[in-house]
């Protein structure tokens, strides 16, 4: 076993320019898959982005809230009598109004923006460049912007300066810029504006009959440590099971991916579009290895007539699809960290690629050369030697 | 000249029929790349179809609209006195409100909130066409009557889990948390901007909304038969700057710009749109390495000939000239393959989604130009190939 010419490895650089053309055919088709699955799951991940920024083990939501996007309030008292649960050591409310927050920039119309209230001193917030923002903005009719904001509000996004002279008007009242954060646009929310809990109930002061606070949007939970998540959720939600529901991070994104890709038919035409990249990989597949298997075939005969079994070629076929397929995939990855570096802010939504979004893009790349492999293979397995000359 | 021609196009066909199983897997390749730019013109378009389908089933020649106007479910509104202006204003023979805005609609069966495409008529000159109109005006007699369009999706609660139908009459529920009865149904069509879509009266939609009355979200006008809309629409903007204050400022469109326009929001400014334009962007790209693939394992499988060719005298020439014409031919058998194969996965995505995923002339004809010119950008780089047909090196 260990004499034999690694013939597969030769076989694919026995010409180096048909291998780097193999190898960017293969490379083309995974960043095909890469780009229609990182569509797919910027639809999914933009909605909980933000839960990256918030270092909260439990978050409570309305229980009629459909998907965070919609608006649906629930009674700040609850978020007060879970505070007194024993495995809770802190709660915080965040308040958010959106289609009510219309934000005017200069002469341009007025157009809705997510405005998101907190506390002033939100200890629950992962970095701390943010809390500092967020203390900053204790000024009345101040806030601080998303920078990834779109351009349609005409917002000064690129001069700090300018921004903060820029005449902006909330529900009619006028706002200054202070600070520029990174939030995250979506789907449904194209810019953010951050301010305290004060300023918040000052714009939207009609918000609840005229008790803004009361009701939150938001709740976030923090538990002690050694306690059980799922079984704390599950006690604060018997709470009031008909109002509100309080979930883990975890069962959170759960949900809303489902919402997602389930539920609207943005997410299904994106599941057809990842299928649609994989099918297109595997024709690219077929295409280079039935050429490159076509050319080596008198090669391929002569070794065949020496009596050399079917087994070894489907062997060596596998082998040299599956060096194809690393080659072309690693060639992949990086062309598409840098595509997904422009067609962020094109598209205005996060693309991201995750070690295990790449690993599946992987496992698709190997498989397509492999079906493409065996495919390919099928007129040598049944060919006599002498008709292969 | 002629024989040339002739002896040209029986290479070009010889060589496609010489091995037919490769031929077919070559049109099945090229089909493939075509199929993948008609499936995503078919999102974009289905996109920009359910966007503007308020301005599909409108009467009327213009439309008279806020400067703040956003999108057809984001119109803001313009001040009712407007109506009264535009209807004395010369040429004008009707002048139709029409409300419309985002409301959130109570699942009926589950008590789970979604949100609702709302629109309000005036049930004595409704700002719609619809076959069945005349069936549904005395259904919304009152301000908590409501008629439920039938493609909303399932999610928004009918009575058999399936589709809104005669089963949803008498059904209550809550629009923006006040109780609304179901009175009927009607069939607009729903899309990606809302899911669902409800149909009210005026008095229904201002009770919902918490309106003062005094306003409206849209006026759809029609005027006499022999008056241009462009020059109605004219009319009706010097008569608004005449009368000046507020409404001044108000825009008036033709149906078909507003339409245009409302597209060109959808393709160009929301993510939905940005990313299927990628989608076709990336889909001509694949076409066009899929066809270079086949035709250059076309030309290096037949190297051999072309240099038996270039040795009795033809030139680069003439046989470029045949790979153009075959890459054509490729392309003319595999257009109607992918056609084929886009309208039965139209029909299979339009139903998974629930959205109208349709072919149109322009998508066809655009993707038929594309398809040709993706060939033959193929053709004429595989032809660098055929430089290597030297015809010594070959024997």
């Amino acid at each position: 076993m260990f004499r034999r010419t690694p013939l597969a490895w030769k076989n694919l650089v026995a010409d180096w320019r048909r291998f780097a053309l193999a190898s960017a055919g293969v490379a083309f088709a995974a960043i095909l898959m890469f780009t229609e699955n990182g569509f797919r799951n910027a639809l999914l991940d933009s909605p909980v982005m933000w839960l990256d920024l918030v270092d909260a083990d439990l978050i409570a939501v309305s229980r009629t809230r459909t998907s965070l996007q919609s608006e649906q309030p629930f009674p700040q008292d609850l978020l007060r009598r879970a505070a007194g649960d024993a495995d809770v050591t802190v709660t915080s409310p965040i308040y958010i109004e959106r289609s009510q927050a219309q934000v005017r920039v200069g002469n341009l119309p007025s157009r809705p923006i997510r405005v998101i209230g907190i506390e002033s001193e939100p200890r629950w917030l992962t970095t701390r460049k943010l809390r500092e923002v967020v203390s900053s903005l204790r000024s009345p009719q101040t806030a601080a912007l998303d920078t990834q904001t779109r351009h349609l509000y005409g917002f000064a996004l690129e001069d700090r300066s300018q921004l903060q002279k820029q005449s902006i008007e909330l529900v009619g009242k006028s706002l200054s810029i202070v600070e520029t954060v990174v939030i995250g646009a979506d789907f449904v929310n194209e810019g953010t504006l951050l301010m305290s809990a004060q300023n918040f109930a000052d714009y939207f002061s009609f918000r609840n009959s005229g008790q803004p606070l009361e009701v939150v949007d938001l709740g976030l939970i923090q538990l002690r440590a050694g306690s059980n998540p799922e079984q704390v959720a599950k006690r604060l939600t018997a709470l009031a099971p008909r109002i509100w529901s309080v979930k883990t991070r975890s069962q959170l994104i759960q949900q809303e991916t489902a919402f997602w890709s389930g539920q609207t038919p943005v997410g299904i035409i994106f599941s057809i579009g990842a299928m649609m990249g994989f099918a297109v990989g595997v024709i690219i597949c077929y295409q280079i290895l039935f050429t490159s298997i076509n050319d080596s075939m008198p090669e391929f005969a002569t070794l065949k007539a020496m009596g050399y079994p079917n087994r070894y070629f489907v062997l060596l076929v596998i082998k040299q699809s599956i060096y194809l397929s690393l080659f072309g995939f690693a060639i992949a990855l990086i062309v598409s960290l840098g595509l997904f570096r422009v067609l962020e802010p094109i598209a205005g939504l996060p693309m991201l690629i995750t070690i295990p979004r790449a690993l599946f893009v992987l496992a698709l790349t190997m498989t397509m050369c492999l079906a493409s492999a065996l495919l390919a293979l099928r007129k040598l397995l049944g060919a006599d030697p002498a008709s292969l000359f | 000249m002629l024989i040339a021609r002739r002896r040209r196009t029986s290479l070009a066909m010889h060589n496609l029929l010489h091995q037919p199983a490769r031929t077919a897997v070559s049109v099945l390749g090229i089909a493939f790349a075509i199929l993948l730019m008609f499936m995503q013109l078919g999102f974009l378009g289905s996109v920009g179809d359910t966007a503007t389908l308020v301005y599909q089933r409108t009467p009327g020649e213009l439309v008279v609209r806020s400067s703040e106007y956003l999108s057809v479910y984001d119109p803001r509104s313009i001040h009712a006195s407007i109506l009264n202006r535009l209807a004395t204003t010369p040429g004008v023979t009707a002048a139709r409100p029409l409300d419309i805005g985002v409301a959130s609609w109570q699942n009926p069966n589950n008590g789970e909130f979604l949100a609702v495409a709302l629109m309000g008529i005036d049930i004595t000159q409704p700002a719609l066409k619809l076959d069945e109109l005349q069936t549904l005006l005395p259904l919304l007699r009152r301000p908590d009557h409501v008629l439920v369009d039938r493609t909303s999706r399932a999610d928004f609660g009918p009575q058999n889990s399936v589709a809104f139908g005669d089963n949803d009459i008498g059904v209550t529920t809550e629009i923006n948390y006040q109780n609304v009865h179901i009175t009927g149904t009607f069939e607009m069509g729903t899309g990606l901007a809302a899911n669902g879509a409800v149909l009210t009266s005026r008095e229904g939609f201002r009770r919902l909304t918490r309106g003062d009355g005094n306003q409206v979200s849209m006026v759809f006008v029609e005027l006499d038969k022999d008056i241009e809309p462009t020059a109605g629409k004219q009319a009706i903007i010097d008569r608004l700057r005449l009368g000046g204050g507020p409404l001044a400022h108000a825009n008036v469109f033709t149906l078909a710009d507003a339409e245009s326009l409302e597209r060109q929001h959808w393709y160009l400014e929301t993510p939905v749109g940005i990313i299927f334009w990628i989608g076709v962007a990336l889909a001509v790209v694949v076409g066009g390495v899929i066809c270079y693939m086949v035709l250059t394992a076309d030309v290096i499988a037949r190297l051999p000939e072309y240099a038996t060719l270039k040795a009795l005298g033809y030139s680069t020439g003439y046989l470029g000239r045949t790979l153009l014409l075959q890459s054509t031919l490729l392309a003319f058998v595999a257009l109607p393959v992918a056609t084929l194969a886009a309208f039965t996965l139209f029909h299979i995505a339009s139903a998974a989604s629930g959205l109208p995923i349709r072919m149109t002339w322009q998508w066809f004809s655009l993707v038929s130009t594309l398809s040709i010119s993706m060939c033959a950008i193929a053709a004429m780089l595989a032809l660098r190939k055929l430089s290597k047909a030297e015809p010594a090196s070959l024997f």
